[in-house]
């Protein structure tokens, strides 16, 4: 009985509430850096391969040129925003489409998808954050 | 005794610890991107083992893909298209559509019809080859465009079209494949499941969190989304001229054809987005209204009223029906269509 004692004595309170705390706190951080860390992203996919990540937003605007086999695709990276430049498919529905940084540019015929992570949030407007866009 | 409150307290924290760290784990969400017919099709299912359910929903789209293209060569359609005016037996999957294409037809009063191919192919749509085809070419056309003539045996399961008529599923298929998706996900024991065909929305039951579903609904002239919409086992549609279009000269000319006259549907209205319980009735719909116009649009609306609408004008205007209007967000002002 003495001996119990002994051991639980033997750490300082202190010292066992603040490692607690520690390793509560840990938790508290894994699961905070697991969300969404609220800067926009987007991810650009061809034929479901990963091609570029991008994080806004960027400094300065740039361009990627993809060219998977003659079919060629120029995105602009604005600060806040990607559009589709040029591209040689049939349709240009991609180019049409304009800038977005909310839906998804989606050049079909050459399987490409440029998604965003904040495709769900919804900044300037009352309803809060958006599960799904439709149109 | 000042020990057992530590130590009691040291359990609370480590189970608060062990809770916060694990929450998102036990989620189980899963989600998976396609290309099909002709678009871009997610799914995200919350579940056990909902992966191998969107591996089971992307095998059955690409089977709906294989019966319902128009274009690809063998489909079950395009054989029915080819061998007009002979019969062809169909499959359930296929009957079923043509029979509400053409109860759609009959309700929309011609607005929704889905032997509307011919025009589709000369404005150059379907193979994206887009052209203003010749007024003689339409009227030529036109009479080809009618699906008052479409035949169908129930008995026996055949349709027959008459000579050079040609059906387009195209503007009903996604909401079909919506309905059966979100029917298949059901019976498996899913009640939380987001299933967009290309842009067509169905929100199965509700969040994980017990939360509606809240739908953005695209800005036709672009920068997101202008409108949402909360929603609880229902389909969003929207059908708008901004989704496919090209311009000639000065001119817009957009995939939404009236099957009235051959041409663009200009009626003033920038999107139609449907809000139902089924999506292909919100897919006929969405389109149908479109091709109506925004007056006709409501008078439809206030005679059936078992969907909810929300219009977008050209001029930047929204409409809102009575039912959305608790459900309804915008920064812009929504006027409420009374029944």
């Amino acid at each position: 009985m003495r001996e119990d004692t002994q051991k639980e004595d033997g750490i300082p309170t202190g010292v066992l509430v603040a490692i607690l705390l520690l390793v509560f706190l840990l938790a508290l951080a894994v699961l905070l850096l697991r969300e969404d860390s609220g800067k926009a992203q987007a991810q650009i996919h061809q034929s479901g391969e990963l091609i570029a990540e991008i994080t806004f937003p960027v400094a300065e605007p740039y361009s990627i040129v993809l060219n998977s086999q003659g079919r060629i695709n120029e995105i602009l990276v604005n600060a806040e925003e990607i559009l589709m430049k040029e591209a040689n498919c049939p349709d240009q529905v991609c180019v049409l489409q304009g800038a977005s940084n909310v839906s998804p540019i989606i050049c079909l015929p050459h399987q490409i998808i440029i998604s965003f992570s904040t495709e769900n949030q919804w900044t300037g407007l009352e309803g809060g954050e958006l599960d799904g866009v439709t149109g | 005794m000042k020990k057992k409150k530590l130590y009691t307290m040291i359990v609370h924290l480590l189970l608060c610890s062990l809770l916060l760290s694990s929450c998102k784990l036990y989620e189980d969400e899963y989600s998976g991107e396609i290309f099909a017919m002709d678009t871009l099709i997610s799914l995200t299912v919350w579940g056990k083992d909902a992966n191998q359910a969107i591996i089971d929903c992307e095998r059955y789209l690409y089977q709906l893909e294989e019966q319902f293209s128009a274009t690809r060569s063998g489909s079950e359609v395009s054989l029915l298209n080819e061998i007009a005016p002979q019969w062809q037996r169909l499959s359930p999957e296929v009957a079923e559509v043509l029979c509400f294409s053409l109860k759609m037809y009959d309700v929309t009063e011609g607005a929704f019809d889905a032997t509307i191919y011919p025009l589709t192919k000369a404005w150059g749509f379907t193979l994206n080859q887009q052209q203003v085809p010749s007024p003689e070419t339409i009227e030529t056309i036109l009479p080809l465009v009618d699906s008052s003539v479409v035949e169908f045996r129930e008995e026996t399961q055949e349709a027959r079209l008459e000579e050079g008529m040609e059906l387009d599923f195209g503007g009903i298929t996604k909401g079909y494949a919506g309905d059966m998706l979100a029917e298949k996900l059901r019976d498996d024991g899913y009640s939380s499941a987001l299933i967009s065909l290309g842009g067509n929305i169905y929100a199965l039951g509700k969040k994980t969190d017990g939360a509606l579903w809240n739908i953005g609904i695209q800005n036709p002239y672009g920068g997101g989304a202008i409108v949402s919409v909360q929603v609880e086992d229902k389909a969003v549609v929207t059908s708008g001229g901004y989704q496919r279009y090209f311009t000639e000269g000065e001119e817009i000319y957009w995939h939404i054809l009236n099957p009235d006259t051959g041409y663009p549907a200009k009626t003033g209205l920038a999107s139609v987005t449907i809000v139902s319980d089924s999506a292909m009735y919100g897919d006929c719909l969405s389109t149908a209204l479109f091709v109506m116009g925004l007056d006709k649009a409501i008078a439809f609306w206030q005679e059936h009223q078992d969907f909810e609408v929300v219009f977008i004008t050209e001029d930047y205007e929204i409409y809102v029906s009575s039912g959305l209007s608790y459900s309804v967000a915008t920064g812009y002002e929504a006027k409420v269509i009374a029944p």
